[in-house]
């Protein structure tokens, strides 16, 4: 397909009409749509991007690898415009919204601080705050980015809804996640910031929730029997493997080279030989650990049925007429 | 063995801990206690006193106990404060023998007996000698009564070979061993309690003895668990020791002939035993984390919901059977201790509020058996008339648990499979929820407590979705005096009913309370000591009976609930 053989609003509609209409079958085609998304400029074309991503993400065409690609590449951008795009899908009713948050979520980076411009979204003040409910409840396993979308739409709403916000945030997000007290605190602006106090109120909070939480050590009697303990780490066990699984899966990497099992050692010793075959080269390749860190979130230990029902409401936050 | 019951001796803390122990190694040795310690009265120095054959010689004498806890020091020994034991010597000398020794023992030789769970500490060892030699006469002697004397004195009378079999001995040294593993130390404990349990045939000494042995072995296992800073094993085993010694000792005693009175007063203290190991766990972090949000959750060392959920639970049982034990006492206490008790009911029942109030978890169970813990923990609020907790913890627990059920995630089940609840799939949500006495729970306690819209809620879920589980309660009958107590096999009735309909359940189970005819004859019941009941229920996981804890609200509008009319 030639850009620039139409004009581009003109291919933008066809565009966007064909990846609704494109279905996984077509593979062909959904390779070409992802041509056309890697051409479009992140930032200036981010109302087309938008809209393509959401009918791709309708047709069914842009899930696994193709959405982490898709999320990778804004974040690589821009990553507050990553917040830009979650914060229209979450906009959108059009789809289920959970899934969506899963697109999304494939691109979030866990250290990230977002400052998100929400101007060109054309909110007013009922949608906005619905927008910050809806961000808590969706995007609450990438909190940077909820935290990013929350404190944006602070910025833009009454003091009355700022302030139960600021109480959501502190109940669900904040006590799930620790560490994002820090994160609060670096996205807090100047004296101008309308957020300011009520960001800095949560964050009071928090700090106090955990200071209260300091003191407090194991107690043996409510330990786990042995058994049950044995059954904890089979199961942890089997989450590993299956996660291990998955990444074997999904890495294009491991498509291309052979995988040796080492059951000794702290590396290995292979003997190549030379492309003369007069003689073997001896290749030493000490092992490398890669891990990846993400952080539980607290609730979903002390509360999970708590937890649910606040994203639960969150969540179900009609949007306004 | 004797490294272990010394070593158990020299770590009893307080001196009413080895008051209270005492008398049961006396009588394993065939004395006779004839005094006993007792709060708030003068005591003149003697804290035990006990006639018999004394050991080293077989003469009858009278012994006179002061004790006093851990080591002899100068300290002990001789300080301003009331406690210490030269003083208490001079008053026995002075005062309690001239005045207060019964004119039966007259003629009796007395033997005065310094009592301490260590050992004399070598700077005052030639103090007390010289007091002894300056005070012995003709009549009156010394002995020092030393860890290691209590060590041969409980090894060659309640714990030799002919009580306690070389089996028991051994299942008792693993209960000890393993007591940082505390389903694995109940085992064994269990065990040893099975080894020595009497038949129902057994005359009234060995029953007796089995009770004092119990009651030892408890407190051995407790004096272990604290050291090793983990009560669970020894919470478990002394409510067993109650449990099991009630089994063995109910149709033994009535009557004001010596062996029925001594039993009572074994049972007694072993009631009291469960109570004060209960009372050293709930005082120690939990009553302080208690008071912080999310305070006990996190002191769960487990990353799982299910665990955290499933030792809050356990904890809010156990806050409740105190409070019940405290409004046990209550009933029967003298005017002058009832204060106290209602103090300490009343500390217990804010911990178990804050408890509540400070840990979502506790609002949706994740077994269904759960209902037990939280029929108690409810019962102990009632008994102090907070009904305003029950109405927000009731409406709490609806509003969570059919949230829980509706999202399929976390919801309560009729299992204590472990494997099984960390499993929850949605798969088998109808097939894995068959059955239930959560539904009838929660409604009658929502009836009891006029939390009218939560009941509203939950009849709407009820009949909604939960119309393929079998809701029921549990009653009495014919064959559960036998049972329930050590659990030896299914007992009593399903009591079963319609779970979307509150009225007809309130008259299902009233009509059942009204008439059901075995529950007045369990011998718990009908010894007053209800307790009891509400102990075997939580123990051996059976749904606490309703007449326990629903008032009639049938025809007889006006008849109270048993632990109320008891």
């Amino acid at each position: 397909m030639q850009r620039d053989a139409l004009p581009e609003s003109a291919v933008n509609d066809l565009t966007i009409r064909l990846a609704r209409l494109t279905t996984t079958e077509e593979g062909g085609t959904v390779q070409n749509l992802m041509v056309i998304a890697s051409q479009l400029d992140a930032d200036r074309d981010r109302l087309v991007l938008s809209d393509f991503i959401l009918a791709m993400h309708q047709a069914g065409t842009l899930k696994g690898k193709t959405a982490r690609n898709v999320m990778h590449g804004i974040e690589r951008a821009d990553p507050n415009l990553l917040a830009w795009h979650a914060a229209r899908l979450l906009l959108s009713e059009d789809g289920p919204a959970v899934e969506l948050y899963s697109l999304v979520a494939q691109g979030v980076a866990d250290s990230a601080d977002y400052d998100t411009d929400l101007d060109d979204l054309e909110l007013n003040a009922e949608t906005v705050e619905y927008l910050g409910r809806r961000a808590l409840g969706f995007l609450f396993l990438s909190p940077p980015l909820a935290l990013g979308i929350v404190a944006a739409v602070m910025r833009k709403t009454s003091e009355e809804a700022r302030i139960a916000l600021g109480e959501q945030l502190f109940d669900v997000l904040l006590r799930s996640y620790p560490g994002m007290a820090d994160n609060t605190e670096r996205i807090v602006g100047g004296p101008e910031d309308l957020a300011a106090d009520v960001l800095r109120g949560a964050v009071a909070k928090a700090r106090a929730y955990l200071s209260a939480l300091k003191p407090v050590r194991s107690i043996a009697e409510f330990r786990p029997s042995e058994r049950q303990r044995f059954i904890q780490a089979e199961r942890q066990a089997d989450f590993w493997r299956d996660i291990q699984r998955n990444a074997h899966d999904q890495s294009d990497l491991l498509q291309f080279i052979t995988v040796q099992h080492l059951l000794y050692g702290s590396g290995s010793v292979t003997h190549v030989d030379s492309p003369d075959g007069s003689e073997t080269r001896r290749m030493e390749v000490p092992m490398q650990s890669h891990s990846h860190e993400m952080a539980m979130p607290r609730l979903e230990g002390l509360d999970p049925v708590g937890l649910n029902l606040r994203l639960f409401m969150l969540r179900a936050s009609r949007r306004p007429e | 063995m004797r490294l272990l019951v010394k070593q158990y001796f020299s770590s009893l803390r307080e001196r009413d801990e080895l008051d209270a122990v005492l008398p049961e190694i006396l009588s394993g040795i065939g004395l006779e206690v004839f005094s006993r310690p007792s709060r708030g009265t003068q005591q003149r120095g003697v804290d035990i006193a006990a006639v018999g054959p004394d050991p080293t010689d077989g003469v009858r004498k009278v012994f006179l106990f002061s004790v006093k806890s851990g080591d002899l020091t100068r300290h002990e020994w001789n300080n301003a404060g009331a406690q210490s034991l030269r003083p208490s010597l001079d008053e026995i000398i002075d005062a309690y023998i001239p005045s207060r020794l019964s004119p039966e023992y007259a003629s009796l030789p007395i033997v005065i007996c310094p009592t301490f769970g260590g050992d004399t500490r070598e700077d005052i060892r030639d103090v007390l000698k010289g007091y002894i030699d300056q005070n012995t006469n003709d009549r009156i002697s010394f002995q020092e009564w030393n860890g290691d004397r209590l060590t041969t004195h409980l090894l060659t009378g309640l714990f030799r070979e002919e009580l306690l079999p070389e089996q028991a001995r051994t299942a008792f040294r693993k209960a000890v061993a393993m007591v940082d593993e505390p389903d694995i130390a109940y085992h064994h404990f269990a065990r040893m309690i099975h080894d020595l349990m009497p038949d129902a045939d057994a005359d009234g000494t060995a029953k007796l003895s089995f009770l004092r042995q119990s009651a030892i072995a408890t407190w051995i296992l407790f004096v272990w668990a604290r050291e090793a800073e983990n009560l669970r094993g020894a919470m478990r085993a002394a409510e067993l020791a109650v449990l099991s010694g009630w089994h063995v000792a109910r149709n033994d005693l009535e009557g004001k002939a010596k062996t029925p009175t001594q039993m009572r007063s074994a049972l007694e203290q072993l009631i009291h035993l469960d109570a004060a190991v209960r009372s050293a766990f709930i005082e120690g972090p939990v009553a302080e984390y208690a008071k912080i949000p999310d305070g006990l959750a996190t002191a769960v060392p487990s990353a799982s919901s299910v665990d955290v959920n499933l030792a809050l639970f356990d904890l809010v049982g156990r806050l409740g059977l105190q409070i019940l034990y405290l409004a046990f006492q209550y009933r029967k206490a003298p005017e002058d201790e009832q204060e106290y008790l209602q103090e300490r009911a009343t500390k217990i029942k804010n911990l178990l509020v804050a408890a509540v109030t400070n840990n979502d978890v506790l609002l949706c169970p994740v077994r269904d058996d759960q209902s037990i813990d939280l029929t108690i923990a409810m019962l102990a609020l009632q008994s102090l008339n907070d009904t305003a907790s029950i109405t927000a913890w009731v409406s709490g627990l609806i509003e969570r648990t059919t949230f829980a059920f509706m999202s399929s995630a976390h919801y309560p089940r009729p299992t204590q499979d472990y494997r099984e609840l960390v499993r929850q799939s949605d798969k088998d949500k109808a097939k894995s929820t068959n059955a239930n006495t959560l539904i009838p729970t929660l409604t009658l306690w929502a009836i009891r407590s006029d939390a009218d819209d939560a009941l509203k809620d939950l009849m709407t879920f009820s009949s909604k979705h939960y119309t393929h589980s079998t809701a029921q309660l549990w009653v009495p009958g014919p064959d559960s005096e036998e049972n329930l107590y050590i659990n030896s096999s299914q007992h009593g009735y399903a009591l079963t009913m319609k779970g979307d309909d509150s009225d007809l359940m309130k008259r299902v189970v009233s009509r059942e309370v009204r008439e059901n005819q075995h529950f007045a004859t369990l011998s718990a019941q009908a010894f007053g000591i209800w307790y009891v009941i509400v102990l075997a229920c939580w123990h051996h996981r059976l749904p606490v009976p309703p007449q326990l804890w629903f008032p009639d609200h049938g025809e007889n509008d006006a008849a109270e609930s048993a632990v109320h009319s008891n």
